[in-house]
């Protein structure tokens, strides 16, 4: 009897269980009701746009600080809240702490503090920073520094089930939000400075089995490369393309990390992503395209391998890694409704491509600074790169100079956001440039693996135009690739944004400001200092009928050192830029989430 | 940092009790004294606030009981007030300074920053290195520490640093005591 029992609940499990695409099917309706923000890009597309509309241009004026949250934690806090129902859920920089909040009255329900080995920090190569957890079938997933990825019991905090997804000692670490489709978990790795094989992973939501893993370089079985399906610009890749445009067996540390943002299309069934920059920065030791560094990928979800497949910058010179966001949206191009992938890259081309086939329908500049290149083959998908600013064509040993963007590019992962209402695209960049000069360095598994120097200053001082902001907010008309409009920034703009259909456009400065534009026009309609820096991502919901904003500040992450660079610098070495300050001159380290929301 | 302002405090307690007390007390502050300048070497100080002053009171007592390479001469040569054909200023240094400027712009400024100025991560490094005598500076840079604002990676085992801790203790020589200015310094060519 008790056997006949157990039996049946096996059985009864075991058709549950498959069923654990409710996840994912939950997860959608709770993504299609704008009072949560379900995931950390809030959907699937990567918008971030929210249909919630009571707070509005007209109103946004009156916006008040409702609440706030001390994390605890000082370094870079980027990402943003969870919110699903009456719970928000807030992550930390390392150690990666979470709080499960009450929203009924900001107490906490559970706290979880993982126990990681400090010695994961210095593996970490621009602040000990994560990008947020994924909630679906009643779990919160944490991607930790120390590369586990974890999934929590959503009610008690209690650990599930915990994965390891990579070796600290061998420079792999994790930043990146995890992103929950149908039944599986994703994740990339970090570490492009330390040598790391880069790979997209697909965890089981219910157990953490490894589901699959496609790694960025590597032989086709690595790669999950189909050599006669998976395409290039239309054509397919033919065999061992993840070889064998790398020298001998130097793609094994060649990089092409993950450690960015993942969308996907429901209606395709495909994940897109884009991966980092090839191990070293030395170009010169490693001729060759670096394949499939550098590059937009589309792969099925079910299975990993690779349907089509874009690289941005072939043999990269400059560390323009291309993890940054991959928006989803189907907007007119040319009079045609197409089913398009936009993505800003660290390069500084705001590129279109057809989600469908892979094919790319434009790249234009989002920078006007941006000189790397005059322009891309539209045929070929090159970047025509000039002479003078190829750090491989100068050398090893010798400084290229004055090359825009600079490393940390003319945007970074601070994710943008798109309105469907007036078609257009806001997007955070830099304003930055560089010198850069590749020297030869040995690899060590764990170490730094580096090799090249570099100095950042404001794009103002190559473009001889006399401006001096390291950062611009734009919207950009993704069909025509052309800025609309540009309002200068002091500093990066490092937060992500939100677009909302109150036609209102929040984004936060490395000041501390949360500032709201109108989305049509860009006139700044509302500012906040917050406690510090902002490089967190804002994000929207609503509680008993009532709409939020809430932002994470805490100074930190790149930003944090890219912006002491150049500031600090004595006048002489800016040309006639005395009004230059530090940053820490503005603000301090410590995490907060601030929460908005208008007067009752 | 703590441990420097601890110091400083101590110190100023000692005198008071100096001028009131007797040889015993005397003894027993220089004796503190002397502990103290053993926690301020092994301290890790925060960025922002250590000052030159209380950092040259530290580099003083520790001179007292260590050869003190500050006032030897020093281990690089900079000489600046050069111009490129862009117009911008620059310095030349010696082959070692330059050396130990690129590798620190190639490793150690993802954490301590552009010309050592320190970030939101790790030590402003100009005014930390007056705490540090060469053998000291080998040690903390080989073997690394967990400090105040965070962690010191060991780099004894990365090749392309340990070779070079002689260079980077030059160039950070040469920015902390502000002969050399921020920037990328050019090596002296040979003939001059």
């Amino acid at each position: 009897m008790t056997k006949r029992l157990i039996v049946m609940i096996g059985v009864a499990l075991a058709i549950i269980v498959p069923g654990t695409s409710t996840g994912n099917t939950e997860l959608m309706k709770l993504m299609d009701n704008p009072d949560n923000w379900a995931t950390a890009q809030g959907n699937y597309a990567g918008t971030r746009y929210s249909k919630l509309n009571q707070i509005t241009n007209k109103n946004v004026g009156d916006l008040q600080v409702a609440w706030t949250f001390s994390t605890g934690v000082l370094r870079g806090h980027e990402g943003g809240p969870l919110v699903i129902g009456d719970t928000l859920y807030i992550h930390t920089p390392f150690p990666n702490k979470v709080f499960a909040i009450d929203l009924n009255d900001q107490t906490i329900i559970w706290r979880y503090e993982p126990k990681q080995n400090p010695d994961t920090i210095p593996v970490m190569c621009c602040d000990t920073v994560n990008r947020g957890l994924a909630y679906a079938d009643g779990k919160i997933f944490l991607q930790q520094a120390d590369t586990h990825l974890v999934a929590l019991n959503a009610k008690t905090g209690k650990m599930i089930w915990r994965v390891k997804n990579g070796d600290p000692k061998k420079g792999g670490t994790n930043t990146n939000a995890p992103l929950v489709i149908k039944d599986k978990v994703l994740t990339g790795i970090s570490g492009g400075e330390f040598g790391v094989q880069g790979f997209l992973a697909a965890y089981n939501v219910s157990d953490g089995k490894l589901a699959w893993k496609a790694y960025s370089v590597g032989p086709d079985d690595q790669t999950l490369i189909d050599p006669r399906k998976t395409t290039h610009l239309g054509k397919p890749v033919g065999k061992n393309s993840g070889t064998n445009t790398w020298q001998g067996d130097q793609w094994k540390i060649g990089g092409g990390t993950t450690w960015g943002w993942y969308s996907y299309d429901p209606d395709l069934n495909l994940v897109y992503y884009g991966t980092g920059n090839p191990s070293t920065w030395n170009p010169v030791v490693r001729p060759g395209d670096n394949r499939w560094s550098m590059t937009i990928m589309a792969r099925d979800l079910d299975t990993g391998m690779a349907k089509w497949l874009y690289q941005m910058t072939p043999h990269d010179e400059w560390d323009y890694d291309g993890v940054n966001e991959m928006i989803l949206v189907d907007i007119k191009i040319k009079g045609k409704d197409r089913k398009v992938l936009v993505h800003f890259d660290r390069n500084g081309f705001g590129y279109t491509l057809d989600r469908v086939t892979g094919e790319l329908l434009v790249a234009e500049k989002f920078d006007p600074a941006v000189n790397w290149a005059t322009h891309v083959d539209m045929k070929t998908g090159r970047p025509k790169v000039v002479a003078k600013y190829s750090t491989h064509l100068t050398g090893e040993d010798t400084n290229t100079e004055n090359v825009c963007p600079a490393a940390l590019g003319s945007k970074d992962q601070q994710p943008a956001a798109f309105s469907p209402r007036t078609g257009l695209f806001y997007v955070p960049t830099n304003h930055v440039c560089m010198d850069y000069e590749p020297f030869e360095v040995e690899y060590v598994a764990g170490q730094p693996y580096v090799g090249a120097t570099l100095s950042m200053f404001p794009a103002g001082r190559v473009t001889g135009d006399g401006t001096t902001n390291l950062g611009n907010f734009i919207a950009w008309d993704a069909a025509k690739g052309k800025i609309v409009w540009s309002l200068p920034e002091r500093f990066s703009v490092w937060s992500g944004v939100l677009a909302t259909a109150g036609d209102v456009v929040f984004y936060g400065t490395l000041e501390g400001y949360l500032k709201a534009v109108d989305a049509k026009t860009g006139k700044e309609l509302y500012k906040f200092k917050t406690p510090s820096g902002i490089i967190g991502n804002v994000n929207t919901w609503t509680h008993k009928g009532k709409q939020y904003i809430g932002v994470l500040s805490g100074i930190g992450g790149w930003a944090g050192i890219g912006m002491a660079a150049g500031l600090t610098k004595d006048t002489d070495g800016l040309g006639a830029v005395g009004a230059y300050k530090a940053l820490d001159k503005y603000t301090q380290l410590g995490g907060v989430l601030t929460v908005f929301a208008l007067p009752d | 940092m703590g441990t420097l302002i601890n110091y400083r405090a101590r110190k100023h307690a000692c005198a008071l009790m100096i001028l009131i007390a007797t040889a015993f007390l005397q003894f027993a502050c220089a004796a503190e004294n002397e502990q103290e300048q053993l926690l301020a070497q092994t301290a890790i100080s925060g960025s922002e606030s250590t000052t030159n002053e209380k950092a040259a009171v530290v580099a003083e007592a520790v001179g007292q009981n260590k050869e003190s390479t500050s006032t030897a001469s020093a281990p690089y040569s900079v000489e600046c007030g050069h111009v490129n054909d862009r117009g911008q200023p620059f310095c030349y240094v010696d082959a070692d300074t330059y050396v130990g400027w690129r590798t620190f712009h190639g490793f150690c400024h993802v954490c301590h920053a552009q010309d050592a100025v320190g970030s939101t991560f790790a030590p402003n490094l100009l005014d930390r290195i007056l705490d540090f005598d060469f053998d000291m500076f080998v040690d903390r840079t080989a073997n690394g520490f967990t400090g105040q604002v965070g962690v010191m990676p060991p780099w004894k085992d990365n090749p392309n640093v340990r070779k070079r801790y002689k260079e980077l203790y030059a160039y950070l020589k040469a920015r902390s005591s502000g002969d050399l200015p921020p920037g990328r310094p050019k090596k002296k060519p040979k003939s001059n």
